[in-house]
Parts: structure tokens; sequence; C-alpha cells
């Protein structure tokens, strides 16, 4: 029953974040600059790391990715967005599970955004040969600053309602 | 867990250090790229650097001769672009080869052993190579 429950309960993360993806990418971002986005999908990332662990974050955001690829993205932004996601979610796991209390929600979040500008660009600069690139990285760590910022405060309020109304798992301590 | 999220003093020292950091390699990005963005005529005889000179859009056209083992060669640097004018060698392979303007590019000319090469500026950021 238990497990059920989860199951179901990550397969509606998985659909919600494949649908935040969408809706980001209806969104104009003032800021021109390649690898710059709102991250909206991460507030999903961020919830399923904090409601049930590292296996089941990695899980939902390795989805993700690969469905978001199939809807709309090339091989080389499904190579970006699972390399961004995957440092972000190790480091977003450290935050949380080993330094206690250190760091909020939002801290958290904006260190996964800042982990996952600093992967992806990385990696593009590994792929093209040019570590011009690393050029974008200020603008960028400013960015990830904002949107971290507000997607952490997002997930922050979603737990609330979520714990509220749905009473899905068992309450955790998070500050 | 109801009301504001509050921000945790960690939080607020992260917040400063990226700030620092995004500042710090803004200031790093701009030294290096002053460093590189310019692109500098060096003109080589008998395997010796003999004259370095900047290279622009701005630079006023002028006409440098250089010493070589037969002569002189004559050199223009124009707006943008360098080439041989003139050259005291038997096949003047190095007049026909032009003019040269971007970095890594070389004119050569063996008999005078008198070299024209273009250092500088190493690749441009290619923002929609992403």
């Amino acid at each position: 029953m238990e497990k059920t429950r989860k199951l179901i309960f990550m397969a509606l993360l998985v659909s919600s974040g494949l649908a935040l993806h969408v809706i980001e990418s209806l969104i104009p971002f003032p800021i021109a600059v390649p690898g710059a986005k709102l991250g909206l999908a991460n507030i999903v990332t961020l919830l399923t790391l904090t409601i049930y662990g590292f296996k089941e974050g990695l899980t939902v955001a390795l989805l993700r990715c690969v469905l978001a690829t199939l809807i709309g993205g090339s091989v080389s932004s499904l190579i970006y967005s699972i390399s961004g996601s995957f440092l972000s979610l190790v480091l977003m796991y450290l935050a949380y599970f080993y330094t206690k209390n250190v760091f909020s929600l939002i801290g958290i979040s904006i260190i996964g955004a800042e982990a996952h500008n600093l992967a992806q660009i990385s990696v593009a600069s590994l792929i093209l040969q040019n570590y011009g690139l690393y050029v974008y990285l200020p603008v960028l760590l400013f960015v990830g600053l904002a949107t971290g910022y507000f997607v952490g405060l997002s997930t922050y309020y979603i737990k609330q309602v979520l714990f509220k109304n749905l009473q899905v798992v068992e309450r955790r301590e998070s500050g | 867990m109801t009301g504001r999220l509050k921000l945790t003093k960690g939080d607020k020292i992260l917040v400063a250090v990226i700030i620092l950091i995004s500042f710090a390699s803004v200031l790093g990005v701009k030294a290096l790229s002053s460093v590189y963005s310019d692109r500098y005529v060096v003109i080589e005889s008998r395997g010796e650097p003999v004259k370095k000179i900047l290279l622009g859009p701005n630079v006023e056209k002028r006409i440098v001769k250089v010493e070589g083992v037969l002569g002189y060669s004559v050199i223009e640097i124009g707006q943008d672009k360098v080439r041989m004018l003139d050259s005291p060698c038997p096949d003047h392979l190095c007049v026909k080869s032009g003019a040269i303007s971007e970095p890594g590019q070389i004119i050569v000319c063996l008999p005078n052993q008198v070299v024209i090469k273009i250092i500088g500026d190493k690749g441009e950021v290619d923002a929609s190579a992403f």
C-alpha cells in the first residue's frame, strides 16, 4: 500500500515537473545568455529530494530530463540538462542532509541553481572545446541567485500545502 | 513549518559569497579579454623578433622596412591587415601571398629570412554555438 502510494506520488511529481518544464519554455526570459533560465522544474526536484531522499530525487530528475527531450529538445540539450540536474541534485542532497539547519530551502535551492549552471557550462565548453564560454559564468551566477531564491520560496510554500492537505509522508524537520 | 520562510545565516553568507565570486570573475574576464582582444603584428628577421606593432581598424597605414639576409623587406601595415609590399628575394612568394589580418596567419619570406605574423585573441566566444 505504502509502496503504491509512493509510486503514484512520484509519477505525479515527474509529470508536474514536465508540465513546469513546458510552461517555462513558453515564458520569455529577458536575459539573452545561453543557459540562463528560470529553472521552474527544479521546484519538483527539490520537493522530491526533501520529501523522499536522494534516490527518488535522482529518479524524478532523470526521468523528467529524458521526457522533456522527447517533447522538445535535442540530444545535446539532453546532455546539458542531465549533467546539470545531476550535479545540482548531488550538491543539494549534501547541503540538505549533511549540514543541519545551516541553509534554509532558499539556500539549498540557490546551491542547486548555481551547480546546474556550473555543470552545464563546463560540459558545453568540453563539447565545444572552447573555454571562452566561461565568460558567461558571472552572468549565470547572478541569474541563478535570483531564480534560486524564487524556486526555494515556491518549494517552501508548496511543501506547506502538501503537508496540510495530503499528508503524503511523515513530517520531516526542515528549515 | 508555517508562516514565512526566514533566511538563515548560512543563506546570507552563501549569497554574499556568490555575489563576490561573480564580481571577481567579471573583473577576471575583463582583465583576460583586455590582454587578448588586441592583435599585434610581429615581424621577425633572421629568427629574432624586431618589431611589434598594434593592428586595428583605426591604425594608420604605414610602411615598415626590415633588414633581412638579402636586403630590405618592405612591409605595409594598413587598416586591419598586413602585406609584403616588396622584397629582395628572387621568387617574390611573400609578396604574392597577399595580405593577412587574423591572429595565427603568417607571411614567410624564406630567402630573406623575414617572417610576419599576427598574434592576439584566442578565438571568440560564439553564442550561436550553444
